[in-house]
């Protein structure tokens, strides 16, 4: 799949304001939350396409941290994850981006599945994406196991991640969506 | 055999399934805090008309927004009416979208191009 930044393929961070940000526990409220500021707060006068997009994204990605960060907090009768999320807006793109713990050898795999995503074009990933909401949930997954195709294919932009060792067993996992604020061809 | 009604909220579908017709509708957005929890009645009351019932099925669906793990239901969904309808029963689905709503569009096509059931895409 292309990468629809510019011709490097790489994000221009000095012209990108943070429009929100949020640290805490990613419970299903502040998922809630957070989709109502993106529908009704955050992008008035944006395309409703690009919005429903960022929304989409933003509910994925929401929903990864508070799964499957290995930072934890009491909640309810069992334990949400902790992580981060920032959103950052420039005249072209809009950029979630969250960050939470991981254990580093889930983090090498997560990022090299990505990485294979990424690379794929548009039919390969229809292809893989309807092979996997028919298939077996994979272990381990607690949700469908298709959240990145699904951003992937929303945005038509590869999704970035970073990993970044805290100790011997554990980093930190950045990943960014990264959403262009008009479609191409409107 | 009970109708189901579901109310729609923000983060659940609007269910109404009508026992006595075989018109089930599904509606509006999908991103359930456990989406298990919320399609396991809707499924369990396809199974229980189709041993009971034994009737025609329209499926109507008209969603905005299905997150990840919704899709997957939506899509066992329309397997079990493929299996349903193999077995000699008439299913109908109908999956609505707005013109605008490409991912809808295109979801709709994606899971018609699946199944060999009498699959409408229907634009609103």
């Amino acid at each position: 799949m292309g990468d629809n930044l510019n011709d490097s393929g790489s994000i221009d961070f000095e012209s990108l304001q943070v429009c929100y940000e949020f640290k805490g526990a990613f419970t299903h409220e502040k998922l809630k939350e957070i989709g109502d500021l993106i529908n009704e707060k955050l992008f008035p006068d944006f395309n409703p396409k690009v919005r429903k997009r960022i929304f989409a994204c933003s509910n994925e990605m929401v929903q990864n941290v508070g799964f499957y960060s290995m930072e934890r907090t009491a909640f309810n009768e069992g334990t949400i994850g902790v992580g981060s999320i920032k959103i950052l807006i420039n005249d072209e793109l809009v950029i979630l981006e969250t960050e939470n713990k991981i254990e580093s050898s889930t983090g090498i795999r997560l990022t090299g599945k990505i990485d294979v995503l990424n690379r794929m074009g548009e039919d390969e990933l229809k292809k893989v994406y309807l092979e996997k909401i028919r298939g077996e949930t994979e272990e381990g997954s607690k949700g469908a196991g298709i959240g990145f195709i699904e951003i992937i294919k929303r945005t038509k932009n590869p999704v970035r991640t970073e990993l970044q060792l805290i100790d011997n067993e554990y980093s930190l996992i950045k990943i960014r969506s990264i959403i262009r604020k008009e479609k191409e061809n409107g | 055999m009970d109708n189901l009604v579901l109310e729609k909220t923000s983060d659940r579908l609007g269910v109404n399934f009508d026992a006595s017709t075989g018109i089930l509708e599904l509606a509006g957005s999908s991103y359930p805090e456990n989406t298990i929890e919320f399609f396991e009645p809707v499924i369990n009351w396809i199974n229980q008309y189709m041993l009971e019932i034994t009737g025609k099925i329209t499926m109507n669906l008209k969603l905005d927004y299905l997150n990840s793990s919704s899709v997957k239901f939506v899509s066992d969904i329309i397997d079990k009416l493929a299996l349903y309808h193999k077995s000699g029963a008439e299913v109908e689905v109908n999956w609505y979208f707005n013109e605008d709503d490409e991912d809808i569009e295109e979801m709709g096509m994606d899971l018609k191009e699946e199944t060999k059931l009498p699959f409408n895409l229907i634009a609103n």
